[in-house]
């Protein structure tokens, strides 16, 4: 329903085609919304463009490295992830509350939104359209370890998987394992290792090998 | 808290810093009505013109509400939900009027109108 409309009654204009019941609907709030002087079209330019720019999988993956190299920083995510997270000045809409969850040998966990999408943007940016998707929501509680493996990844028979759901008052962080090899990595250099899906926990840190080439 | 966006540009791909593994770079907006709709709501909300949960238990009532039989059942069904719920909650708090908007949208629809500028 994207193409655009080119049946043919769309009146003879050159270049304007019909456009969708929701295209419309969209349209008319916004210049509804723009000519009583609620927002403007540049205002919602640059939100959409800060989504894209400066919100993103990046910042949770600092916070990550952060934990894999300064054992107290690590020690205070444990404790309270929200003001751990602060710290590193990551606050606000859609990460008030955020609960880092640890990976390890025996434990790996995955989150999910099951009621509607939560997502902590700050921190990952906006949610890939997988993890909105109703199968992804219901499946990876059923079925965890079979969804996981649908995304390459294929845990020991020994490791524990624990799920969480996520709500409008808590939101997770999963901390992967620091990979081997990366012992005299830099704290910067560690955070290119560290992919959203990893932080969602459906897959893991990438070793430096996977990061330097394409994974 | 609660819920997403859409786009139609790759999720952010950050300078390279991060090497996404596959099933990043997908689309999150599938078309730009996704990305303004979002794009509203968000501001609006920063603005100071409702708290977030205000829209946020609107999404959550169309969503248990399921797919209308006209919307396809694709990842847009969310964003339908989306201009859903942000509708009603421009309506409900005052900032537009239900006539208004309905006018407005027919004007898009014939093409009276056609620039949202």
């Amino acid at each position: 329903m994207f193409e655009p409309h080119s049946h043919s009654d769309a009146h003879g204009h050159h270049t304007w085609n019909e456009p969708s019941k929701i295209e419309a609907r969209v349209r008319a709030l916004e210049s509804l919304l723009v000519e009583k002087g609620v927002t403007t079209h540049d205002s919602i330019d640059t939100l959409v463009a800060a989504f894209e720019n400066d919100l993103g999988p990046m910042h949770g993956a600092k916070v990550v490295a952060k934990a894999w190299t300064d054992p107290a920083y690590r020690k205070r995510l444990e404790q309270d992830g929200t003001s751990a997270i602060a710290e590193l000045g990551y606050r606000g809409l859609q990460t008030e509350h955020v609960k880092a969850l640890f990976n390890s040998d025996t434990d790996h966990h995955v989150w999910v939104c099951t009621l509607c999408s939560c997502f902590p943007w700050t921190l990952l940016g906006i949610p890939p359209v997988w993890f909105k998707s109703a199968p992804y929501r219901a499946r990876i509680v059923s079925h965890p370890r079979g969804v996981l493996a649908e995304f390459g990844l294929v845990l020991p028979d020994g490791v524990k998987v624990h799920v969480w759901d996520t709500s409008a008052e808590q939101r997770y962080l999963v901390v992967p394992q620091r990979p081997a090899g990366t012992e005299g990595m830099s704290e910067e250099a560690l955070a290119g290792l560290v992919t959203r899906d990893s932080m969602i926990g459906v897959g893991l840190a990438l070793t430096p090998a996977q990061a330097g080439g394409a994974s | 808290m609660t819920t997403c966006p859409t786009r139609a540009s790759a999720i952010p791909e950050m300078d390279g810093e991060l090497a996404y593994p596959r099933s990043n770079g997908e689309p999150v907006f599938a078309a730009p009505w996704q990305s303004r709709a979002f794009g509203m709501v968000v501001d609006l909300h920063k603005a100071g013109q409702f708290p977030w949960d205000e829209f946020k238990q609107r999404l959550i009532a169309e969503i248990r509400a399921g797919r209308p039989a006209d919307v396809p059942a694709d990842t847009s069904e969310y964003y339908y939900q989306w201009v859903e719920a942000f509708s009603r909650l421009v309506v409900e708090t005052g900032l537009l009027d239900e006539g208004e908007i309905a006018a407005r949208e027919r004007e898009f629809q014939t093409g009276i109108r056609q620039e949202v500028f």
